[in-house]
């Protein structure tokens, strides 16, 4: 990220900041840096992959009258046709992880419970790859990235829910759990 | 006194319709998340054909049964659970 070398990782900062008018981004499409000179250039543009030391993360630019940013934290269980291949269920996986990436979230936590069996039939299909995905976004992330999974065939099933505080802490003591859990079983 | 000799008397108190009360085993274990991806766990609230059980059977608090009822239906959707079923369990 290009801001005059000053180091901004929030655009709200950013755009509260009159002297941060001007400032030059790069935009993934295109391998020239954009300078943006004015702000009402920001209404315009929704998403965006900020380049800064070498490490590639995804920015949302959003309007200066609203420019609070309320992120929620969600987790999406989907099931993938057994149908595929090892390695094209992997793309199907990585194609939603490239796609929650790009939106502007961060995700927390995945699982891969892989191959199993379905408690019954789906499109006339008895077993499936199920994959866990826990992540911070933004509301509205949500519709689109549920359009995604109805067009995508690969996905038979899908589910996404909006994590409270209990649900978080449960999850995290899940996971430590789990890590400690593994970490005895290389000791033993 | 020849009539209260004839009596049968018990040690204990014999079980006539002791009934043990119910709680509600979330509030008990302080239990506040419950989780729709844990099947077995959930199995305990359903019945053989995998409806879900009334609180006046599983003693759940209405709380605690809304969510448990809102995780077996995820469960379900996910087929990690049966809509129907014959013999479950």
């Amino acid at each position: 990220m290009f801001l005059h070398g000053t180091d901004c990782t929030s655009t709200n900062s950013l755009l509260a900041n009159p002297r941060h008018r001007n400032i030059s981004l790069m935009i993934p499409n295109e391998s020239s840096q954009i300078s943006i000179p004015k702000l009402f250039y920001f209404e315009r543009i929704h998403y965006l992959r900020v380049k800064k030391n070498s490490s590639t993360f995804a920015l949302r630019i959003f309007n200066y009258s609203h420019n609070k940013l309320i992120m929620n934290q969600y987790e999406t269980v989907f099931i993938v046709t057994p149908v595929l291949s090892e390695e094209q269920i992997k793309e199907a996986v990585i194609k939603f992880q490239e796609y929650l990436r790009n939106n502007g979230a961060e995700i927390v936590h995945e699982e891969h419970w892989g191959m199993r069996k379905l408690a019954y039939p789906i499109q006339k299909k008895s077993t499936g790859f199920y994959h866990l995905v826990e992540y911070k976004a933004e509301g509205s992330l949500i519709a689109e990235l549920e359009l995604v999974f109805k067009r995508d065939e690969r996905i038979i099933r899908f589910l996404t829910v909006k994590l409270d505080k209990h649900a978080i802490a449960y999850n995290e003591k899940k996971r430590k759990r789990a890590k400690e859990a593994k970490t005895e079983k290389v000791e033993a | 006194m020849a009539q209260g000799s004839s009596e049968i008397k018990y040690l204990t108190p014999i079980a006539v319709d002791t009934k043990r009360k119910k709680y509600c085993r979330f509030k008990k274990n302080r239990i506040k998340y419950i989780d729709y991806k844990d099947a077995d766990f959930l199995l305990r609230f359903v019945n053989e054909q995998g409806k879900i059980l009334p609180r006046r059977i599983t003693g759940t608090s209405t709380k605690y049964q809304r969510k448990v009822a809102q995780a077996v239906k995820r469960a379900r959707h996910l087929s990690l659970m049966p809509y129907v079923a014959d013999l479950l369990k």
